[in-house]
């Protein structure tokens, strides 16, 4: 009985002694989930196929390269040349209905062609288990 | 008697160090910052450590912006800190000769109302900014686009810095350029 009160004792106070972390509640986690399988399926991909299964019908894109929504969305990702090369993850979390995903991308000095790497996002917002806004870091020009 | 002065030279320096190091910093700071924007972040609330993750944040974009480089890097942690961008400097005191270069002298801490994120996102030991921001096109034609900074922060410090720059056509010619100005003597040629 000693053994069980004191076992318990410990367990509460290795509890008490782990970082106050700011944990993502299972919504956010699940958030995350879809975000980055979107990303994954839909973008790097190139899975046009099952945005229907990911992304809401009113879907609001703010990459200035596509316009015309999901619809748009589609037919830009369509095209192999649109879809980005592979990139290492920096971090993603989810915050309320919002999920940041962060990217390490390679690419070669202009003028040198020294690789070099760069970071880009993506941020979408989800509602009733869907993507609903996208926004990232693309200006017109953008290749990767 | 020794160990008596000793003792008190350690409590005054613990009152006074603390005082003087308060004393770098403007006393109006706000304990979290506002965003101004047109999206629904109805969803999002922040924990107390996220709330002075999210202030510092502020506070260094601010004072980045406005010219304040000794604040700049009083918020950063050297030797530690990592700045990711592939033109700037990486270490910090590298980064603060660099910026002096392009405000040589400060503005108002609080005055840069643009710098108001449109949407911050936080966790554990991460900050992320978003801005809505307008470019031009080739044509000149504004068009908007969004801008992101991440930190990364350690025992309420920023120690790691994202931005989204890509390395510049004449980055070389930049890098001299701010070497020079900055008077070091170890500056690339071109």
């Amino acid at each position: 009985m000693q053994i069980k009160v004191r076992a318990g004792t410990a367990v509460l106070l290795a509890m008490a002694c782990l970082p106050i972390a700011a944990q993502s509640n299972p919504q956010e986690s699940k958030n995350q989930d879809l975000a980055v399988n979107w990303y994954r399926d839909a973008i790097m991909l190139g899975h046009v196929d099952q945005a229907s299964q990911y992304m809401a019908d009113d879907y609001i894109e703010h990459d200035p390269r596509i316009s015309g929504g999901k619809a748009g969305f589609v037919r830009h990702y369509q095209n192999p040349s649109s879809r980005p090369a592979e990139a290492k993850q920096i971090t993603s979390f989810g915050q309320g209905d919002y999920v940041v995903i962060v990217w390490s991308r390679a690419d070669k000095d202009p003028k040198t062609s020294t690789p070099y790497n760069y970071t880009s996002y993506d941020l979408v917002r989800i509602k009733n288990g869907k993507i609903q806004e996208h926004w990232n870091n693309a200006k017109q020009n953008t290749k990767w | 008697m020794n160990r008596l002065k000793l003792f008190g030279g350690l409590a005054l320096s613990a009152a006074v160090i603390p005082m003087l190091l308060a004393q770098q910093h403007p006393s109006n700071i706000p304990p979290i910052i506002p965003m101004v924007t047109t999206y629904d972040v109805s969803s999002l609330k922040y924990t107390p450590r996220q709330q002075d993750h999210i202030a510092t944040a502020d506070l260094f974009f601010r004072a980045l912006h406005s010219g304040h480089f000794q604040l700049v890097l009083d918020l950063i942690e050297p030797p530690d800190a990592i700045n990711h961008n592939p033109n700037d400097p990486k270490t910090p005191p590298g980064l603060a000769a660099l910026l002096a270069t392009r405000i040589p002298e400060p503005k108002p801490l609080f005055a840069e109302q643009d710098q108001i994120p449109s949407l911050v996102l936080a966790n554990d030991n991460f900050v992320v900014f978003m801005w809505d921001q307008k470019v031009k096109d080739a044509n000149g034609k504004e068009y908007p686009t969004n801008r992101f900074e991440l930190m990364r922060f350690k025992d309420g410090k920023i120690v790691e810095h994202w931005d989204v720059a890509n390395r510049r056509e004449n980055a070389q010619d930049w890098k001299i350029e701010w070497c020079v100005k900055a008077g070091r003597k170890d500056c690339p040629t071109p």
